[in-house]
């Protein structure tokens, strides 16, 4: 079982992988948006960076896990969509799956995401280190409401 | 200008490190050659032709004298005593080695200095006019918002990964010096009729293989939803722009594709959950960034006094360079210099860490220590006292900088182009050195009147040879170096892209073309009637007759 990256530490992965040709898909396993849409009370499902977020906004509530995957380090869609997701309103778990790299980790938590599969060739300390390599942002984000350019009175 | 604040200092310190760290991690084969690539580009650095290209951003221009010494004494370090300027207002160093990126980064954060974002797919440095904050014609000083924008662009987590580079051009003046209408976004400043101030949105402009003047997106915004509606409009591209051809990657092909009314629809519908939110500029935040460029300590002169001593200077070079090099000034007595950085067998825009050095003392001497670089690869003191100007004339003469060709035809802009780059399909600068020599007779120079000629080594088009009024293309034909010849192209005041005027030429050829293209001008101009004018009022055809009858076949 590979390690994830939860809320700033290393966790066990309990959820199992999507599987395109499994319907309905086994308990514990995460659904893929077309399995998802034929049971919206699936509690997890995950979102290719062609898919359009807000097909899940109805149903934010009953999800305990939204992921994303990123076919390509260089697809930025997937950012916007962890911001569009957290601000539609997500409460659970928002994890980036994929071919990203450590470096684009803190980016990934500024947009919402709190669960990380981890990068390819990465030890989890060093994805650890990777989620606050820059401690000062300039703008607002899911991880910072008032930006910096607004001096506080 | 803008200073750094403790906040930048260690955020600078801070991205530093970390790239350092990155360029180790490669240098060490731990990141693989496509995963340093992003990184490096969002950080300035291209692997080029003969060399790494080291692109250090100047924000919308501005540059102190203190950072160009520091950049004199890493270009004689690091690179060969030299630097570039570039047409988005930034320096180039054309030949450190990638092992010593580091420390150049480094110490160029001694004088918060950087590289961030001045290339790859993210949003790239701001740029503005170079007479901002000073300029007669100037509505609105346009750097507050410059430097708001660079704080929300810099290092933004949700747009580091765009489909392609994103540029914003912002102008607060009359007359648009910034060429809003040729990049992504371009923001023109107003007054609006309910005293706030207004921003003019334009999407969707750009050059290279697929030229397009930018739509109108808003006539007028409040300027307190500027960052939320950038935000919004960068959103929808994010989103929305093609990421299966790089060449349709730009957001005018997704304007295009979209039409103007439905990208708006979508820019809005974005636009809803941000308008009015945290990123909203209120008085607080108009008011702190202003005061970051709040008037220089300026005398208060006698114009007519220092006006007449002016004229008294009777010397006809300098009478002309005064003419043509210095600009009107918002404040009575002083006038905005600019630094011709043309001359005989140097690339447009290069500058010696030697001429770098004498600049900022007299930017310390003349013009509060401050300089601004320009599109047209030009350096511009800004704040001069004109009884002064005779003065600082004769020490620019000392280190070749007292060219008097402001604005006029040899005041080229030319890319680095196959010399340097990788992309190129042809050598630029040869070209522009052979049209600098041939037309050195100032008196005809001056005759000719205001000229833009702009030379691209390739379509990706950063020498903006489209909206030159005489634009240069270098092509590729069977291996072979050629270069198409455009006219009419405008950059501002009803923009306006030039026509092809036909067959390519060989780079000996450029001369003669250009000198047919003059002589035609010539004769058929109206009086006082400016080679542009000309241009738009006959087109392309007399032009066409004349330089392809007497081309030598």
């Amino acid at each position: 079982m590979q390690p994830v990256i939860i809320d700033g530490q290393v966790a066990k992965d309990f959820w199992l992988s999507a599987i395109e040709e499994q319907s309905p898909p086994e308990t514990g396993r995460i659904a893929t948006l077309a399995q998802w849409q034929l049971d919206t009370c699936l509690p997890a499902v995950i979102l290719q960076t062609d898919d359009n977020p807000e097909t899940l906004f109805d149903h934010l509530e009953q999800l305990a896990l939204i992921a994303v995957h990123f076919p390509d380090m260089n697809d930025g869609r997937g950012f916007s969509m962890g911001r569009a997701l957290r601000e539609a309103g997500f409460k659970g778990e928002l994890r980036a799956t994929g071919r990203y790299i450590r470096d684009q980790l803190q980016y990934l938590k500024r947009c919402g995401f709190n669960a990380f599969s981890l990068p390819r060739g990465t030890t989890p300390a060093a994805a650890l280190e990777s989620l606050n390599e820059i401690n000062i942002h300039y703008q607002a984000a899911h991880d910072l409401t008032e930006p910096l350019f607004k001096p506080l009175g | 200008m803008y200073r750094y604040n403790t906040n930048d200092k260690q955020l600078l310190a801070e991205r530093t490190n970390q790239f350092k760290n990155q360029t180790l991690r490669y240098l060490a084969g731990e990141l693989e050659e496509e995963e340093f690539r992003p990184l490096r580009l969002q950080n300035g650095l291209y692997i080029q032709r003969q060399a790494p290209m080291l692109r250090i951003a100047v924000p919308y221009g501005l540059v102190s004298s203190d950072q160009l010494r520091a950049l004199a004494s890493i270009s004689r370090r690091y690179d060969r005593g030299y630097v570039h300027v570039s047409t988005r207002q930034n320096f180039q160093l054309n030949w450190p080695s990638v092992e010593s990126i580091p420390d150049i980064l480094g110490e160029l954060a001694r004088v918060d200095m950087h590289c961030i974002q001045t290339s790859g797919n993210c949003i790239r440095n701001t740029t503005t006019d170079q007479f901002a904050g000073v300029a007669f014609d100037e509505v609105e000083d346009p750097r507050p918002y410059c430097e708001l924008i660079r704080q929300w662009s810099t290092l933004h987590p949700e747009f580091a990964f765009l489909p392609r580079k994103f540029k914003i051009a912002v102008c607060g003046s009359v007359n648009d010096r910034a060429a809003i209408y040729a990049h992504d976004v371009g923001l023109a400043l107003h007054h609006r009729d309910d005293g706030q101030v207004g921003v003019k949105v334009l999407v969707g402009g750009g050059l290279g293989r697929t030229p397009v003047i930018g739509s109108v997106l808003e006539e007028s915004l409040p300027v307190r939803h500027l960052i939320t509606y950038l935000e919004a409009v960068l959103r929808v591209y994010n989103q929305l722009g093609r990421r299966d051809n790089k060449y349709k990657a730009r957001i005018k092909i997704l304007v295009r594709a979209m039409g103007v009314d439905q990208f708006r629809t979508a820019v809005h519908r974005e636009w809803e959950g941000l308008k009015d939110g945290p990123s909203t500029l209120d008085d607080r935040a108009l008011i702190g960034a202003k005061d970051h460029f709040s008037a220089m300590p300026y005398e208060s002169i006698d114009s007519t006094a220092s006006q007449l001593a002016l004229d008294e200077q009777r010397d006809p070079i300098f009478q002309r360079w005064l003419k043509n090099n210095t600009h009107d000034h918002k404040q009575a007595g002083y006038r905005a210099v600019t630094l011709v950085l043309k001359a005989h067998g140097q690339a447009p825009g290069d500058i010696s860490a030697d001429q770098l050095d004498v600049i900022a003392s007299l930017a310390d001497e003349y013009s509060f220590g401050e300089l601004r670089n320009t599109h047209h690869q030009n350096m511009v003191l800004a704040d001069v006292q004109e009884r002064r100007l005779y003065s600082l004339w004769r020490d620019l003469q000392k280190i070749g900088l007292a060219g008097a060709n402001a604005g006029h035809l040899t005041d080229m802009i030319c890319c680095p182009g196959g010399d340097f780059c990788g992309l190129a399909n042809a050598r630029s600068i040869p070209v522009s050195q052979a049209i600098n020599e041939r037309f050195d007779d100032i008196d005809y120079l001056y005759d000719l009147g205001p000229i833009e000629l702009n030379i691209s080594g390739c379509m990706n088009a950063c020498g903006h040879h489209h909206i030159g009024h005489i634009g240069i293309l270098g092509v590729d034909k069977k291996g072979q170096e050629f270069f198409q010849v455009s006219l009419g192209g405008k950059q501002a005041d009803n923009p306006s892209i030039g026509k092809i005027l036909g067959p390519s030429f060989s780079a000996e050829e450029i001369p003669n073309v250009v000198d047919t293209i003059l002589a035609t001008y010539v004769a058929l101009r109206h009086d006082d009637e400016l080679f542009i004018e000309t241009c738009h009022r006959v087109g392309i055809e007399p032009f066409k007759e004349s330089v392809y009858a007497t081309r030598d076949h």
